[in-house]
Protein backbone atom coordinates (compact mmCIF):
# COMPACT_ATOMS: atom_id res chain seq x y z
CA UNK A 1 0.00 0.00 0.00
CA UNK A 2 3.02 2.31 0.29
CA UNK A 3 3.08 2.27 -3.48
CA UNK A 4 -0.47 3.59 -3.75
CA UNK A 5 0.22 6.38 -1.29
CA UNK A 6 3.24 7.47 -3.27
CA UNK A 7 1.27 7.45 -6.53
CA UNK A 8 -1.57 9.39 -4.91
CA UNK A 9 0.83 12.10 -3.72
CA UNK A 10 2.09 12.59 -7.28
CA UNK A 11 -1.40 13.11 -8.70
CA UNK A 12 -0.49 16.56 -10.04
CA UNK A 13 2.42 15.19 -12.04
CA UNK A 14 0.25 12.51 -13.63
CA UNK A 15 -2.48 15.04 -14.33
CA UNK A 16 0.06 17.34 -15.97
CA UNK A 17 0.80 14.52 -18.41
CA UNK A 18 -2.87 13.72 -18.91
CA UNK A 19 -2.47 10.24 -17.46
CA UNK A 20 -4.96 8.56 -15.13
CA UNK A 21 -3.56 6.14 -12.59
CA UNK A 22 -5.72 3.02 -12.38
CA UNK A 23 -4.92 0.61 -9.55
CA UNK A 24 -6.27 -2.92 -9.70
CA UNK A 25 -6.44 -5.76 -7.21
CA UNK A 26 -8.48 -8.96 -7.10
CA UNK A 27 -10.08 -7.88 -3.85
CA UNK A 28 -13.80 -7.32 -3.50
CA UNK A 29 -15.87 -4.13 -3.64
CA UNK A 30 -15.57 -3.38 0.09
CA UNK A 31 -11.79 -3.29 -0.09
CA UNK A 32 -11.95 -1.24 -3.30
CA UNK A 33 -14.18 1.36 -1.62
CA UNK A 34 -11.78 1.58 1.32
CA UNK A 35 -8.80 1.94 -1.00
CA UNK A 36 -10.61 4.63 -3.00
CA UNK A 37 -11.31 6.55 0.21
CA UNK A 38 -7.65 6.33 1.20
CA UNK A 39 -6.30 7.41 -2.19
CA UNK A 40 -8.86 9.69 -3.82
CA UNK A 41 -6.78 10.70 -6.84
CA UNK A 42 -6.39 7.09 -8.01
CA UNK A 43 -8.98 5.15 -10.00
CA UNK A 44 -9.50 2.02 -7.93
CA UNK A 45 -10.72 -1.11 -9.68
CA UNK A 46 -12.10 -4.22 -8.01
CA UNK A 47 -11.36 -7.26 -10.11
CA UNK A 48 -12.91 -9.77 -7.76
CA UNK A 49 -13.95 -12.00 -10.68
CA UNK A 50 -10.35 -11.87 -11.95
CA UNK A 51 -11.56 -11.05 -15.45
CA UNK A 52 -8.88 -8.38 -15.94
CA UNK A 53 -6.08 -10.07 -13.98
CA UNK A 54 -6.56 -13.34 -15.83
CA UNK A 55 -6.89 -11.61 -19.20
CA UNK A 56 -3.46 -10.02 -18.80
CA UNK A 57 -2.00 -12.99 -16.87
CA UNK A 58 -0.96 -11.30 -13.64
CA UNK A 59 -2.40 -13.80 -11.16
CA UNK A 60 0.27 -14.88 -8.68
CA UNK A 61 -0.84 -18.23 -7.30
CA UNK A 62 -0.82 -18.90 -3.54
CA UNK A 63 0.94 -15.62 -2.80
CA UNK A 64 -1.51 -14.16 -0.29
CA UNK A 65 -0.19 -14.60 3.26
CA UNK A 66 -3.80 -15.15 4.32
CA UNK A 67 -4.22 -17.83 1.69
CA UNK A 68 -5.18 -17.66 -1.95
CA UNK A 69 -3.83 -15.66 -4.84
CA UNK A 70 -2.93 -12.04 -5.49
CA UNK A 71 -2.23 -9.88 -8.50
CA UNK A 72 1.50 -9.81 -9.10
CA UNK A 73 2.85 -6.26 -8.95
CA UNK A 74 2.79 -5.20 -12.59
CA UNK A 75 2.53 -1.82 -14.29
CA UNK A 76 1.12 -1.19 -17.78
CA UNK A 77 1.08 2.05 -19.73
CA UNK A 78 -1.95 2.29 -22.01
CA UNK A 79 -2.59 4.88 -24.68
CA UNK A 80 -5.98 6.35 -25.50
CA UNK A 81 -6.85 3.50 -27.85
CA UNK A 82 -6.38 0.81 -25.22
CA UNK A 83 -3.07 -0.27 -26.69
CA UNK A 84 -0.30 -1.34 -24.33
CA UNK A 85 2.73 0.89 -24.68
CA UNK A 86 4.95 -0.50 -21.92
CA UNK A 87 4.92 -3.30 -19.35
CA UNK A 88 6.88 -3.66 -16.13
CA UNK A 89 6.95 -6.64 -13.78
CA UNK A 90 8.88 -6.51 -10.50
CA UNK A 91 11.45 -9.25 -10.02
CA UNK A 92 10.70 -9.59 -6.29
CA UNK A 93 7.56 -9.02 -4.24
CA UNK A 94 9.23 -6.14 -2.39
CA UNK A 95 10.15 -4.17 -5.47
CA UNK A 96 7.91 -1.50 -6.96
CA UNK A 97 8.34 1.31 -9.40
CA UNK A 98 8.54 4.67 -7.70
CA UNK A 99 6.24 7.40 -9.03
CA UNK A 100 9.34 8.99 -10.57
CA UNK A 101 10.02 5.72 -12.40
CA UNK A 102 6.45 5.61 -13.74
CA UNK A 103 6.56 9.26 -14.80
CA UNK A 104 9.88 8.70 -16.54
CA UNK A 105 8.42 5.70 -18.35
CA UNK A 106 5.44 7.79 -19.46
CA UNK A 107 7.73 10.52 -20.79
CA UNK A 108 9.89 7.94 -22.54
CA UNK A 109 7.38 5.41 -23.83
CA UNK A 110 4.20 7.42 -24.21
CA UNK A 111 5.00 11.10 -24.80
CA UNK A 112 1.80 13.10 -25.20
CA UNK A 113 2.61 14.40 -28.67
CA UNK A 114 2.72 10.93 -30.19
CA UNK A 115 -0.35 9.35 -28.60
CA UNK A 116 -4.03 9.83 -29.31
CA UNK B 1 51.06 -11.81 25.28
CA UNK B 2 48.36 -11.89 22.61
CA UNK B 3 45.19 -9.84 22.49
CA UNK B 4 41.92 -11.78 22.32
CA UNK B 5 39.63 -10.06 19.85
CA UNK B 6 36.94 -12.70 20.06
CA UNK B 7 34.67 -10.65 22.30
CA UNK B 8 34.79 -7.77 19.83
CA UNK B 9 34.03 -10.16 16.97
CA UNK B 10 31.07 -11.58 18.86
CA UNK B 11 29.48 -8.20 19.52
CA UNK B 12 30.36 -6.94 16.05
CA UNK B 13 28.63 -9.98 14.58
CA UNK B 14 25.45 -9.26 16.48
CA UNK B 15 25.75 -5.57 15.64
CA UNK B 16 26.04 -6.24 11.93
CA UNK B 17 22.89 -8.37 12.01
CA UNK B 18 20.98 -5.69 13.90
CA UNK B 19 22.29 -3.06 11.48
CA UNK B 20 20.68 -4.98 8.63
CA UNK B 21 17.35 -5.05 10.45
CA UNK B 22 17.57 -1.32 11.26
CA UNK B 23 18.43 -0.42 7.67
CA UNK B 24 15.49 -2.47 6.40
CA UNK B 25 13.07 -0.73 8.75
CA UNK B 26 14.50 2.65 7.76
CA UNK B 27 14.25 1.81 4.06
CA UNK B 28 10.61 0.78 4.09
CA UNK B 29 9.14 2.89 6.88
CA UNK B 30 11.43 5.92 6.80
CA UNK B 31 12.53 6.38 3.22
CA UNK B 32 9.55 4.43 1.86
CA UNK B 33 11.87 3.03 -0.78
CA UNK B 34 10.35 -0.13 -2.25
CA UNK B 35 13.26 -2.26 -3.37
CA UNK B 36 14.52 -5.66 -2.32
CA UNK B 37 16.88 -5.17 0.66
CA UNK B 38 19.59 -7.59 -0.44
CA UNK B 39 21.88 -6.13 2.20
CA UNK B 40 19.77 -7.85 4.89
CA UNK B 41 20.87 -11.43 4.10
CA UNK B 42 24.35 -10.14 3.19
CA UNK B 43 24.78 -8.49 6.59
CA UNK B 44 23.34 -11.53 8.35
CA UNK B 45 25.93 -13.66 6.57
CA UNK B 46 28.71 -11.27 7.57
CA UNK B 47 27.42 -11.38 11.14
CA UNK B 48 27.45 -15.16 11.10
CA UNK B 49 31.05 -15.13 9.88
CA UNK B 50 32.10 -12.84 12.73
CA UNK B 51 30.24 -15.00 15.25
CA UNK B 52 31.93 -18.10 13.87
CA UNK B 53 35.31 -16.43 14.24
CA UNK B 54 34.48 -15.48 17.81
CA UNK B 55 33.36 -19.01 18.67
CA UNK B 56 36.37 -20.52 16.91
CA UNK B 57 38.76 -18.31 18.84
CA UNK B 58 37.19 -18.94 22.22
CA UNK B 59 34.43 -21.52 22.42
CA UNK B 60 31.41 -21.15 24.68
CA UNK B 61 27.91 -22.50 24.46
CA UNK B 62 26.45 -19.01 24.10
CA UNK B 63 28.77 -18.21 21.20
CA UNK B 64 28.06 -21.51 19.51
CA UNK B 65 24.30 -21.21 19.83
CA UNK B 66 24.36 -17.59 18.68
CA UNK B 67 26.39 -18.50 15.62
CA UNK B 68 24.04 -21.34 14.69
CA UNK B 69 20.98 -19.12 15.13
CA UNK B 70 22.38 -16.28 13.03
CA UNK B 71 23.69 -18.65 10.36
CA UNK B 72 20.24 -20.25 10.15
CA UNK B 73 18.66 -16.81 9.91
CA UNK B 74 21.03 -15.86 7.09
CA UNK B 75 20.20 -19.05 5.24
CA UNK B 76 16.49 -18.50 5.61
CA UNK B 77 16.81 -14.91 4.41
CA UNK B 78 18.75 -15.97 1.29
CA UNK B 79 16.12 -18.62 0.57
CA UNK B 80 13.27 -16.18 1.13
CA UNK B 81 14.76 -13.39 -0.95
CA UNK B 82 16.21 -15.63 -3.62
CA UNK B 83 13.41 -18.14 -4.07
CA UNK B 84 10.16 -17.40 -2.21
CA UNK B 85 10.02 -13.66 -2.96
CA UNK B 86 10.84 -14.08 -6.63
CA UNK B 87 8.09 -13.19 -9.08
CA UNK B 88 7.75 -15.04 -12.36
CA UNK B 89 8.83 -13.13 -15.44
CA UNK B 90 5.91 -11.57 -17.23
CA UNK B 91 4.84 -13.70 -20.19
CA UNK B 92 1.26 -12.51 -20.61
CA UNK B 93 -0.43 -10.87 -23.59
CA UNK B 94 -0.15 -7.25 -22.38
CA UNK B 95 2.96 -6.40 -24.36
CA UNK B 96 3.94 -3.19 -26.08
CA UNK B 97 1.92 -2.73 -29.25
CA UNK B 98 -0.86 -5.17 -28.35
CA UNK B 99 -4.44 -4.24 -27.60
CA UNK B 100 -5.72 -4.90 -24.11
CA UNK B 101 -7.75 -8.11 -24.06
CA UNK B 102 -11.46 -8.07 -23.25
CA UNK B 103 -12.33 -7.90 -19.57
CA UNK B 104 -15.05 -6.79 -17.21
CA UNK B 105 -14.27 -5.43 -13.74
CA UNK B 106 -15.80 -2.75 -11.50
CA UNK B 107 -14.83 0.67 -10.23
CA UNK B 108 -14.90 1.29 -6.49
CA UNK B 109 -18.35 2.87 -6.78
CA UNK B 110 -19.71 -0.24 -8.46
CA UNK B 111 -19.85 1.02 -12.03
CA UNK B 112 -18.48 -1.40 -14.61
CA UNK B 113 -14.98 -0.96 -15.94
CA UNK B 114 -14.25 -2.80 -19.19
CA UNK B 115 -11.77 -2.84 -22.04
CA UNK B 116 -14.10 -0.49 -23.94
CA UNK B 117 -13.38 2.20 -21.31
CA UNK B 118 -9.72 2.04 -22.27
CA UNK B 119 -10.54 3.30 -25.76
CA UNK B 120 -11.95 6.65 -24.64
CA UNK B 121 -8.86 8.64 -25.60
CA UNK B 122 -7.47 8.87 -22.06
CA UNK B 123 -4.00 7.63 -21.32
CA UNK B 124 -3.56 5.43 -18.28
CA UNK B 125 -0.99 3.89 -16.00
CA UNK B 126 -2.54 0.62 -14.83
CA UNK B 127 -0.93 -0.66 -11.63
CA UNK B 128 -1.75 -4.12 -10.31
CA UNK B 129 -1.19 -4.39 -6.57
CA UNK B 130 -1.31 -7.30 -4.17
CA UNK B 131 -3.98 -5.98 -1.83
CA UNK B 132 -4.80 -3.87 1.21
CA UNK B 133 -3.21 -6.20 3.78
Amino acid sequence: MLELGQLDKQAAEFAKRGVRVVVVSIEGPDEARATQADYPSLVVVSDADRSLAEAVAVIHKDSNPSGGDTAAPTTLLLDGTGTVRWTFRSDRIFTRLSPADVLAAIDREMPAATTP
Amino acid sequence: MTTDHSRAWFWSGLGVVLLGVALTVAQFYGLKYLATPWYLPALATAGAALLLAAAWRRWSLVRGVTFVAVAALAGLLWFFFGVLAKLPDYDGPARAGSAMPAFRAALADGRPFTDADLRDGSRRAMVFFRGRW
